[in-house]
């Protein structure tokens, strides 16, 4: 309970609403009708989890004062009239809570068209051993709420990580901030949109 | 059009504004499924990658890109193999490629009804 209590981390939740992003309709594939009965953005983050910030949580509603004096029999929730979503408060996830799904043609799209900023560039093989340094990099910045929203949509919600990486080889002593590309999946799964999209603002520590 | 395939945007609409794909742009497809009748599509700097500008190098884009507002350019050589493991949980009944103006999944199976219609 103290836990949840000094964690800065929220679930989305609609009781309501057992369908999430990742799996609605996986069984036969989205045919995009499915969508119509919810609000997009109650199904894109149900289960997911944010942290209880600006920028990095779905946006609230914010109701004028005049819909907030206005008499009406609909209910204001969290992202519209009659929403049932609601903000649960977690703990701070673990590293070992999240799970990472990244296809291989993710993979292989790295090690081809960011070899040169993988080896020149941080002084990297482009390979396995590489890859698994870059996704515990990738968990403890998410863990530590390094990442911004980029967009809500019917596809989810697409955020961008900060990543450091040490450089080694010749970059040995130097750290880079990359950006990382993930869609934000039910209960502590990211998908990989791109698992290095260029610089962090172009900052080198 | 499929996985790797390198297309390009026949249009221009806000959504796709709002994050600097214009009309004439020339991506690459990332994911293998399709999703509401759209490839998620990769956008980078073209010019090679060297040290002397790595840092002036524009960031990727990622997005949705519908297919009716996509033309192949380029086909890569992906097999349907390559495509059933990028799908999500190997289901082959997820639509990943359009062939002869039908979206169509593994299993054969078309999605649009009328030929280059995809909305259909």
């Amino acid at each position: 309970m103290l836990a949840e209590w000094t964690s800065k981390w929220i679930k989305v939740f609609d009781k309501l609403n057992d369908i999430v992003i990742d799996d609605f309709d996986y069984e036969h594939g989205i045919r995009g009708l499915i969508t119509t009965k919810h609000c997009v953005k109650c199904i894109a983050t149900n289960q997911c989890w944010f942290v209880d910030e600006k920028n990095k949580k779905p946006e609230r509603m914010e109701y004028s004062f005049e819909e907030i004096l206005k008499d009406t029999k609909n209910k204001r929730g969290l992202y519209h009239y009659n929403c049932h979503c609601k903000e649960i408060n977690i703990p701070t996830p673990k590293e070992s809570e999240i799970e990472l799904i990244i296809p291989e043609g993710k993979i292989g799209w790295l090690f081809k068209d960011k070899e040169g900023l993988v080896k020149k560039a941080l002084g990297y093989e482009p390979n396995d051993e590489f890859l698994e340094y870059f996704k515990k990099q990738v968990l403890k910045s998410y863990c530590k709420g390094q990442y911004y929203i980029l967009n809500i949509n019917k596809y989810g919600v697409s955020i961008s990580i900060k990543v450091k990486v040490e450089g080694s080889g010749e970059k040995t002593g130097k750290t880079y901030y990359v950006r990382s590309g993930w869609m934000v999946f039910s209960n502590g799964k990211l998908k990989s949109n791109t698992l290095i999209a260029g610089w962090w603002l172009n900052e080198v520590v | 059009m499929k996985l790797f395939d390198k297309v390009k945007v026949l249009v221009s609409k806000p959504e796709y504004e709002k994050w600097g794909i214009f009309k004439g742009m020339v991506g690459t497809i990332i994911d293998a499924e399709i999703q509401f009748r759209a490839f998620q599509v990769i956008f980078t700097d073209p010019r090679p990658f060297s040290e002397e500008i790595m840092y002036d190098l524009k960031g990727d884009i990622v997005d949705y890109i519908e297919i009716k507002d996509l033309e192949v350019v380029e086909e890569s050589d992906c097999t349907d193999d390559y495509l059933l493991i990028n799908l999500p949980k190997q289901n082959p009944k997820w639509f990943c490629k359009v062939e002869d103006g039908y979206i169509t999944n593994l299993l054969g199976e078309k999605l649009n009804k009328i030929p280059y219609d995809y909305d259909s």
